[in-house]
């Protein structure tokens, strides 16, 4: 982490509403708050639904047009949910990448890979020359050792792994301060994933670069992230360092969440299940949205929706029976991993 | 006994062998990908055989050459004694009844324009199984019972749904066949945490009550672990390793093997993509030999058999051979 006290990014009370024209409006986002160092490595941990997309979509400024959004957005020191678009396009691409989910529909098939890499550069007033330079030293961070024969390739002579490589390369080219990675490894195959996210770890210390990483799977975040944001609903329910969220999840949602995952070596059997299911961005919810499906939910729980509290040093949680009355009052069962 | 040879399996596949055309075939081209090569396993009444392996692996390919949907170049599959291949009109129909396949992809599974209801009873009315033609939507409730959804599904479309409801719609369907064999691909790969832990549960209940019969295809072998009773390993369109699954994650005999679970385990490394091999183009040796870290001399040269270390646990390597 670096020395400064100044975030790079600061997220508060941030809420995005999705108001499709001729649908119901859907509340995918409320509360958010966080911050991140420069430098830092933040994993943004959920289900689908969870609103994880759309938080980052908004860090991004990259909302589409029937989003509406309340709080605020401190990149750098300016907000970016009220700038002005120019300004909002000018400042995007030197200060935050985005890597997407998926590779093949994020880069055009019908231009050679190096091309595109070079484009993103371009875009940003690098001179054609310098572009290609830079293009190529970008291709070589993201794991092409041989970027020059790379560079005229097309997408489909590339397998998963290697386009999603390229979307990284293009991501970084400009340097960013802030790379956003969203579920950068869910459509490719187990035998690329760890050497993408290690990629990203090593992007992210190599050039100093904060690093968002969103992603389904909590083993993930630690290759990563210092610190991890568990979202449920669209709400925060935890925040905390990676590894206290799984060696000792405070939130029941994220304990039920890392029970449910099959363990090497647990044997034949049953998975622990959270009953129910989502509730969607469109209904109205009183009290804790978790509170449905969660085993220790009291009547207060229905009632009253409980607010992100600090309960350990660095570590926050939002639960009535976590919160108020402090960690001690609850016996933290051992979860084994 | 799934790994071994018992006598009294429900499945049991032989020297399997599946190519598919690469096409080029007018100009003498003709190239063939062998998908599967000479996969042996048994599946007992009531067990489930957990086939594990990457993309590319040939995993999934056996599990539709199983289910009847993929050509069979070479090989037998035996369902309770018939060989597969060989049937015609009305024990092929039966067939085809008491072997079902769950896919993936819950979205891609079901037609758009059809209710649920419509998804289950298509399959059973064309088949005249008993009850399904005059009272197509109680049977269909019924089944929709048995997954977990109330009635007033039936009635509603696939996009109205999420993951989730959608895989236990797409096995509802399987079910209304009332089969035996259930061919599951990848069953939960799709699914959120919380969704996929509770369609696994599902599966582990149905299998009880109903007696079933499951081969789990998948990439997790966490996941598989947790489903199977034994446990086959692919690689490159072989089977590699097969044991309990107990036993195979104890003590994996194959390279291979070793490196998918240290990977599972969280190591640090990449483990080498497998990938089919042209018919024809054999080159003498283990297939796993150029990333296998364990090799010597005789990797090139010895084409492995698949030999049983212990009872129960066979593996295809050359220096077990």
């Amino acid at each position: 982490m670096s020395e400064t006290d100044h975030p790079l990014l600061e997220v508060v009370d941030l809420g995005v509403e999705f108001r499709p024209e001729g649908s119901a409006p859907a509340l995918a986002v409320d509360g958010i708050r966080f911050d991140l160092a420069p430098g830092e490595g933040l994993a943004i941990l959920g289900e689908s639904g969870s609103g994880k997309t759309a938080t980052a979509l908004a860090i991004a400024g990259l909302l589409p047009p029937y989003a509406a959004t309340t709080g605020r957005v401190f990149l750098d020191g300016e907000d970016l949910l009220t700038m002005s678009e120019p300004r909002l396009e000018r400042r995007r691409g030197r200060l935050v990448g985005y890597v997407f989910q998926e590779p093949s529909t994020a880069l055009n098939p019908v231009i050679p890979v190096g091309d595109q890499v070079a484009e993103a550069a371009a875009a940003h007033g690098k001179p054609r020359k310098l572009a290609k330079h830079n293009a190529l030293a970008a291709l070589r961070s993201a794991g092409f050792p041989d970027a020059e024969a790379r560079y005229g390739a097309y997408p489909h002579e590339f397998s998963g792994g290697l386009r999603q490589r390229a979307c990284i390369a293009m991501a970084i080219v400009n340097r960013p301060a802030l790379l956003i990675a969203d579920e950068p490894t869910s459509a490719l195959d187990v035998s690329v994933q760890t050497g993408i996210v290690d990629l990203l770890g090593d992007l992210r210390r190599g050039f100093e670069m904060s690093l968002i990483f969103i992603t389904h799977d909590l083993h993930l975040a630690p290759r990563v992230a210092d610190r991890g944001l568990v979202l449920y609903a669209g709400r925060p329910v935890e925040l905390g360092p990676v590894k206290d969220l799984l060696d000792r999840p405070l939130h029941p949602y994220t304990r039920a969440l890392l029970a449910a995952v099959p363990q090497l070596g647990s044997g034949r059997g049953r998975l622990e299940e959270i009953p129910g299911s989502v509730p969607s961005a469109t209904d109205q919810v009183r009290g804790c949205r978790f509170a449905p499906r969660c085993d220790s939910a009291t009547d207060l729980c229905g009632e009253e929706a409980p607010g992100m509290c600090e309960v350990l040093p660095g570590h926050m949680v939002s639960c009535h029976r976590v919160g108020a009355a402090g960690p001690s009052a609850q016996p933290l069962p051992e979860i084994r991993l | 006994m799934i790994a071994g040879n018992g006598g009294d399996a429900l499945l049991r596949v032989r020297n399997l062998t599946v190519e598919y055309s690469l096409g080029g075939e007018f100009f003498g081209g003709g190239r063939r990908l062998r998908a599967a090569d000479a996969v042996s396993f048994d599946i007992s009444g009531g067990l489930t055989l957990g086939l594990v392996g990457e993309s590319g692996s040939g995993k999934s390919t056996v599990g539709k050459a199983v289910a009847g949907l993929a050509p069979i170049a070479a090989g037998s599959v035996e369902f309770d004694g018939a060989e597969v291949s060989k049937l015609r009109g009305s024990r092929r129909r039966r067939l085809a009844r008491r072997v079902q396949m769950l896919f993936q992809d819950p979205y891609g599974s079901l037609n758009p324009r059809m209710t649920a209801g419509e998804a289950i009873w298509e399959a059973p009315r064309f088949h005249d199984l008993e009850g399904w033609r005059a009272n197509p939507e109680e049977k269909a409730v019924e089944v929709l019972a048995r997954v977990g959804l109330p009635r007033d599904v039936v009635a509603r479309y696939p996009h109205e749904f999420s993951g989730g409801q959608r895989q236990r719609i797409a096995l509802a369907r399987a079910l209304a066949m009332g089969p035996e064999l259930i061919v599951l691909d990848e069953p939960t790969s799709a699914l959120d945490v919380s969704m996929a832990a509770q369609v696994l549960n599902l599966l582990t209940d149905l299998q009880k009550d109903l007696g079933l019969t499951y081969l789990v295809i998948g990439h997790d072998l966490a996941l598989i672990e947790k489903a199977s009773d034994d446990i086959a390993v692919m690689y490159a369109g072989q089977i590699v390793e097969v044991a309990p699954g107990a036993d195979l994650l104890a003590r994996p005999a194959h390279p291979y093997t070793r490196m998918l679970l240290e990977t599972a385990g969280g190591a640090r490394g990449k483990v080498p993509p497998a990938e089919g091999r042209f018919a024809g183009s054999d080159s003498a040796g283990c297939r796993f030999a150029a990333r296998c870290p364990k090799v010597d001399e005789a990797c090139h040269r010895i084409d492995p058999d698949f030999c049983e270390v212990v009872p129960g646990h066979r593996v295809r390597c050359p220096r077990w051979g």
